[in-house]
């Protein structure tokens, strides 16, 4: 079921109408679990079965934790007088890695199918000559894996109590509207969302479709209006001279970011009508001033899931905790180098390997790797040298706070950015350095008008970028606040927006019989 | 209470500007604008219940008949309601749509939709949006679609879907916008009528058809479809309705196996009583060149086309008494309008053939200001 299809405006509003009619007000939530499991059988009954063994592994794997943990609680609260510190040392670490292999157990199990559908033929070509199988990849395996798998680590952390309820624990991996592309949500902030029960509230209405009309625009009339340029240039890609493909790979960044932001809008939009407020999953990107600020913006979702679940458990091991306390202790630990060093080594290590996994995330190609690899490297090499950079602009005399540096910054990642993206659109890695050599010996824009777009779909896409960079302007200086707010206090204006958003989706919008309606980028993962 | 007042205010007129927006842009800026859909719309512009034939059928019907011609001679009213490409699943929804505006004694069904040697055309959406397109709301309209043989149903209701890319074509809006806003609530003048003024080359010689009952058979579905309709025709009482096959160039090959068809299609038209009659037999009789009097060997050109419709007006006078028609003041005036400028129209297609230029005229506003100025 398309997000950009009838059919699922229609299954919205029916879902919707159900939901605020039923009766039974503490049960709203299974309307909604309902909803998540036709949604998902549209998409081909077959996937169902990964999906229904996520939940029960995840949810038995919970249940086991907390009866783990009380008992422990239990033992240590009965045996407190009797045991010695020792004693109590040993048992709690017994208990430690009897969740942490329960734990463990169910990650492997669950990581190792996506790993398996995701990787399998990648590594048997790559790696070993092996047979490669016909895979499908479940709809939004990698999401809804990595949301209940957070969920697994928070029940053995202790920071959230395991749900006893399993059709509850199923709605939260496999609520609807962010099963295709995320965002990835946190238990703890969404559970409550989708059980409490909610009134109808026009307020909710009224944002949330305004929020997926602002989607669907950027997603029709500029997404996938790029996307046919793209796909010309990708279907022959070895004739394209460099202008062409640096252009390409502008429109990639232009396109990316509508298509993914304009899909997280929609869901967001959809679940804001049920009373559901998921986490924003784009902050202005482009605007970043550093690798690390971009990574802040740029699917933030998969980010903090990598930063609780990979980055902390990686910087803060006992390995890295040792190498540091060694490096402090040596000569080189006295000097100011070493200082620092010894303050930034495990962080900047721990970003090499979330950005690899980022990478492998995204797909099993050595483009992706590459891509990943690429913004690690850099996010480590700009932690180590802070020192040297924060010099040099001293030295030279450079006002880090003042807009002129601020706007270089943000060219200068958005360069950075650029290079991740030839990896991203090239086909494979050896087409991403061609790619790089073609576009720096300045070969030429090749002939232009063989690409499918014409110069007034330029004119669109243009027009549309300039709209989506004033409405980041005006949020990025009202410091984050949401347009929808900041319009509702221009009724008139709000109202002429909306209308103008729906016209120029309607006219402009690539859909309908003759185009080849382009999935979101970000289902395919 | 005002915050709800004015909130519902701000919903109910989105909804009217969305709505509007897209209805007027639907209406005369989206559409795909051809001699299809100028004869189609022209129609329904007819005064009501005036028309005394409907022609149904293909490309044949409106290279091969003028209404105009037709009027001038024998003084009965007609209209072409055909579409290029038209397909047997569509006749029963257009006897029912001209019932809607029209109450002809007579329904002349051109046999070419019926003839083809697949069902191909049921599923393409080009020949079906022709005449889905441009058909007005209504509760066929509705049951047309749905019956449709096609899955992007929504977009044959709401075309809208299928032609808001037009936006790109900048002279074309301009052209549709200013066709649509100069045929609103107006007759066509021509009615329907277009022609080719180029020629395709007489290639192999003609078969001998006369007496030849050879029989191939129809498509699947097409048949399905013919008796489909034969059946509504009979259940309902029908009995205006006459099947015809304008001339062709009857050849060895595709052409013969067509005609092949015809004579299938003609022993299940009359097993259900109703009439064929197959004027490739007639060619001779009609004074027909088969040099000079077709553009190519299924449409006669505008010289073939005035002897057909001399020969045609007169047998639905003779065979089924069409007799002149008793129009008011204003509507004769402006059948004798169309009758002008059919002449015109002979003469520029005639000069057009003379020069060698290749056109296809159909009625537009820059034709009709071209004839106006002969």
């Amino acid at each position: 079921m398309n997000y950009t299809s009838l059919i699922f405006l229609t299954f919205i509003a029916v879902v919707a109408l159900v939901y605020y009619t039923f009766p039974f007000k503490s049960y709203k939530w299974t309307v909604l679990l309902t909803a998540s499991y036709v949604f998902y059988f549209f998409t081909g009954a077959k996937y169902a079965a990964f999906i229904i063994l996520t939940t029960v592994t995840t949810y038995i794997t919970a249940i086991i934790l907390d009866k783990v943990s009380k008992n422990a609680k239990k033992q240590m609260k009965l045996n407190k007088e009797q045991w010695s510190k020792e004693e109590k040392k040993k048992f709690k670490k017994k208990t430690d890695i009897n969740k942490r292999l329960i734990m463990t157990l169910c990650l492997v199990l669950n990581f190792g199918i996506l790993a398996f559908l995701k990787y399998y033929n990648f590594f048997a070509t790559s790696f070993f000559s092996l047979p490669t199988l016909k895979l499908f990849l479940p709809l939004g395996i990698s999401f809804y894996t990595f949301q209940s798998m957070g969920y697994v680590v928070d029940v053995y952390r202790e920071t959230v109590p395991a749900e006893k309820n399993i059709a509850k624990l199923a709605l939260f991996v496999s609520f609807f509207p962010q099963i295709i592309q995320g965002p990835i949500g946190i238990y703890d902030s969404l559970a409550t969302q989708l059980y409490t029960p909610h009134k109808f509230s026009y307020d909710n209405l009224s944002r949330g479709v305004r929020l997926m009309m602002w989607g669907y625009f950027k997603k029709l009339v500029i997404a996938d209006r790029a996307v046919m340029f793209i796909n010309s240039v990708t279907d022959d890609y070895i004739s394209a001279g460099g202008g062409i493909l640096l252009l390409t790979v502008l429109m990639y960044a232009l396109q990316l970011y509508a298509d993914f932001s304009g899909g997280i809008d929609i869901t967001r939009g959809v679940a804001e009508i049920f009373g559901i407020n998921l986490s924003e999953n784009f902050k202005r990107p482009y605007f970043a001033t550093t690798i690390s600020d971009y990574w802040r913006r740029w699917h933030i979702s998969l980010g903090e899931w990598f930063k609780s679940y990979l980055f902390y458990p990686v910087a803060m091991s006992g390995f890295f905790t040792k190498i540091c306390k060694k490096i402090r202790t040596s000569k080189f630990g006295k000097t100011s180098a070493g200082v620092h060093i010894s303050k930034v080594l495990p962080t900047s290590i721990a970003s090499l390997v979330v950005f690899f996994m980022v990478g492998v995330w995204h797909g099993a190609n050595w483009k992706y790797v590459a891509f990943g690899l690429w913004n690690g490297v850099i996010i480590m090499i700009s932690t180590l040298l802070k020192p040297c950079f924060d010099y040099i602009n001293v030295k030279l005399h450079i006002k880090t706070d003042n807009m002129a540096f601020q706007i270089f910054q943000m060219f200068r990642t958005f360069a950075i950015v650029l290079v991740g993206y030839v990896f991203d659109v090239a086909p494979d890695f050896s087409l991403a350095v061609h790619t790089f050599k073609n576009i720096f010996s300045f070969s030429g824009l090749t002939a232009f008008s063989k690409y499918s777009l014409s110069v007034l779909d330029f004119a669109v896409l243009f027009a549309g970028m300039i709209v989506i960079f004033v409405s980041s302007v005006i949020q990025e200086k009202n410091t984050d606040t949401d347009m929808r707010e900041i319009l509702s206090k221009r009724p008139v204006l709000n109202w002429v927006l909306m209308f103008l958003c729906i016209a120029a989706t309607l006219v402009f919008g690539i859909y309908g019989p003759g185009y080849d309606a382009a999935d979101f980028v970000y289902m395919q993962f | 209470m005002k915050k709800y007042v004015k909130r519902t205010i701000s919903i109910i007129c989105l909804i009217i500007a969305s709505v509007l927006f897209i209805s007027l842009c639907q209406e005369y800026v989206f559409y795909h604008l051809d001699n299809n859909s100028v004869r189609i719309d022209g129609f329904y512009n007819e005064e009501k219940n005036s028309i005394d034939v409907v022609l149904f059928g293909t490309s044949e019907v409106y290279a091969g008949y003028s209404a105009g011609l037709a009027y001038d001679k024998y003084g009965f009213t007609s209209y072409p309601y055909v579409i290029d490409g038209n397909h047997a699943s569509l006749i029963k929804s257009q006897y029912k749509e001209i019932q809607r505006t029209q109450n002809p004694k007579l329904v002349a069904i051109e046999v070419n939709q019926f003839l083809y040697a697949d069902d191909k055309l049921l599923t393409d959406d080009v020949n079906l949006r022709r005449y889905v397109d441009n058909m007005p709301m209504s509760k066929n309209r509705i049951e047309t679609v749905l019956n449709l043989e096609y899955d992007n149903k929504i977009s044959c209701m709401f075309p809208f879907i299928k032609y808001h890319g037009n936006w790109q074509d900048l002279s074309g809006m301009y052209r549709r916008i200013e066709n649509k806003l100069y045929f609103k609530n107006k007759a066509t003048l021509l009615k329907g009528m277009a022609t080719f003024t180029g020629y395709f080359a007489n290639d192999g010689n003609m078969v001998d058809i006369l007496n030849d009952k050879t029989e191939k058979p129809l498509a699947d579905l097409t048949e399905k479809y013919l008796v489909d309709f034969l059946e509504y025709c009979k259940s309902n009482e029908i009995d205006n309705v006459v099947f015809v096959r304008f001339p062709h160039r009857v050849k060895e090959g595709e052409s013969y196996d067509t005609f092949a068809r015809a004579n299938t299609l003609s022993r299940i038209v009359k097993s259900y009583g109703f009439e064929y009659y197959n004027f490739d037999e007639n060619i001779k009789d009609m004074g027909l060149d088969v040099q000079k009097d077709y553009y190519d060997d299924d449409h006669l050109n505008i010289y073939g086309q005035q002897k057909m419709t001399t020969f045609l007006g007169k047998f639905f006078v003779d065979k089924y008494d069409i007799t002149k028609t008793d129009l008011g003041d204003e509507s004769a005036k402006k059948w004798q309008d169309t009758v002008d400028y059919t002449y015109r129209y002979f003469e520029y297609c005639d000069e057009c053939i003379k020069q060698g230029q290749n056109l296809w005229p159909y009625e537009n506003k820059q034709l009709i200001e071209k004839l106006k100025s002969r």
